[in-house]
């Protein structure tokens, strides 16, 4: 899941290194990220090696021009690719000199060839502002991969600035492909609540859930916590196919239980009221039984029986057996009682014959491996 | 510090590629040739060309540079 992510981004890289395009490294298909990293890490340096005197070069005819010669000559000469080869050579004063002269969509073009294990040193230099506008060109033509790979090195307040100008979608394609992972939660955080709800609307309006669960692995428990709460804030509708969603897929529904494990008692006895259980009792699988014995004490206290025996349905019999003892013997009662009523029970599975006649319902979750 | 590697010798590759096989090794050799070969081209036809964005007055200076 991250590692198909992280895995695309590094393809990416690699083959903007080697100036060909992301399809053509079919030969690296085994190759995990690690080692396409490497192989980048390499090439880069064998390139820089291999053209280090005349960079070297380049750059004393830049010391010993006006300014805005040297800029003139960066951006008409060198042009983006070998500009940014040759930037790992500048000094961090002449970094931020020439950056402050390029305009900002020549300074994205060239952030899109840069090293940035060479260059992170000369960002300090560049002014904030510079750096928002050329990241605002990077954002409109789609280069996650670029931003993701800045964000490790720069500092707090320029990434905040960059954020500023994202939309769910950009804050989401970008930071799945955040190089350096630890930087993750930190960018999170600098996320508001409402920003959050933007990136949670981008991730079911672009099918990008699977880009928002690889980021669990790299958050921790307060930033995980305020996703969670976030997911309880989706409309009924994004949470009932959310809900579908992980429903249908195992390896997702595994990779987003920090997730779902963290969702509140009340909120699942709001799903519970708002969405078909029997189609997407699959998200059940995980949560803590004791948030599931909550969440059933919620549908109790609300009186609403018949979903609470929706709920027992279509609940894993591992779960069930286990929830029972924490559950009030009149609150079983009452929901065995309702279900009946309804023509259900929860001894049977909506995928059981009996069950299926009664409530064409679709297949039953999957049960806990 | 260790010793600049050879910068005509071929590419050290990662274990992990070395893995994927002499077909892959051999694949991804070519692509860095054509990267090295794309570069040096480049590099050249653009120290040439800067010498004629250099204002007149200057292009004794720069030539210097250039040419060490």
């Amino acid at each position: 899941m991250t590692g198909a992510l992280e895995r695309r981004g590094e393809l990416q890289r690699l083959a903007r290194v080697l100036d060909v395009q992301p399809d053509e490294l079919g030969a690296l298909d085994g190759a995990d990220v690690a080692t396409l990293r490497q192989l980048r890490h390499a090439v880069a340096d064998r390139l820089l090696e291999q053209s280090r005197e005349q960079f070297s070069r380049a750059v004393a005819l830049g010391d010993a021009l006006p300014a805005s010669v040297a800029a003139k000559l960066a951006q008409h000469v060198m042009g983006p690719v070998l500009g940014g080869r040759a930037a790992a050579l500048l000094s961090p004063r002449k970094a931020g000199d020439l950056a402050r002269r390029l305009p900002a969509d020549f300074l994205a073009d060239v952030a899109c060839h840069v090293d940035v294990r060479k260059v992170g040193p000369l960002l300090e230099d560049i002014d904030r502002g510079t750096m928002a506008e050329a990241g605002e060109h990077l954002r409109r033509r789609g280069e996650w991969v670029v931003l993701g790979a800045f964000v490790g090195h720069v500092r707090d307040d320029v990434v905040a600035d960059l954020l500023d100008g994202f939309d769910g979608e950009a804050l989401l394609r970008s930071g799945a492909v955040i190089e350096d992972p630890s930087r993750i939660d930190a960018v999170v955080a600098m996320l508001t609540d409402s920003r959050l709800d933007g990136l949670l609307d981008a991730a079911d309006e672009h099918a990008l859930w699977t880009d928002v669960v690889s980021l669990n692995v790299h958050l921790c428990d307060a930033q995980l916590q305020r996703i969670a709460s976030a997911v309880e804030r989706l409309s009924g509708p994004r949470i009932e196919a959310l809900a579908a969603l992980l429903a249908g897929d195992d390896e997702l529904r595994a990779a987003a239980l920090p997730i779902t494990e963290r969702l509140s008692p009340a909120f699942l006895a709001d799903v519970a009221a708002e969405v078909d259980l029997g189609r997407v009792g699959g998200i059940l699988e995980g949560i803590p039984t004791a948030t599931l014995a909550e969440a059933a004490a919620e549908l109790g206290r609300r009186e609403a029986w018949p979903l609470l025996g929706r709920l027992m349905t279509v609940l894993p019999d591992d779960v069930l057996a286990d929830l029972r003892p924490d559950l009030d013997d009149e609150l079983v009662r009452r929901a065995e009682a309702a279900t009946a009523d309804a023509g259900e029970s929860p001894a049977a599975r909506p995928g059981d014959d009996a069950a299926a006649a009664v409530t064409e319902s679709p297949p039953s979750p999957a049960t806990r491996g | 510090m260790p010793p600049p590697a050879d910068r005509h010798a071929p590419l050290d590759l990662p274990p992990g590629v070395v893995a994927l096989g002499p077909e892959a090794c051999s694949a991804v050799a070519a692509l860095v040739a054509d990267a090295e070969r794309a570069q040096s081209a480049e590099v050249g036809a653009a120290l040439q060309e800067g010498l004629r964005v250099v204002p007149r007055p200057l292009r004794g200076i720069a030539r210097k540079v250039l040419t060490g």
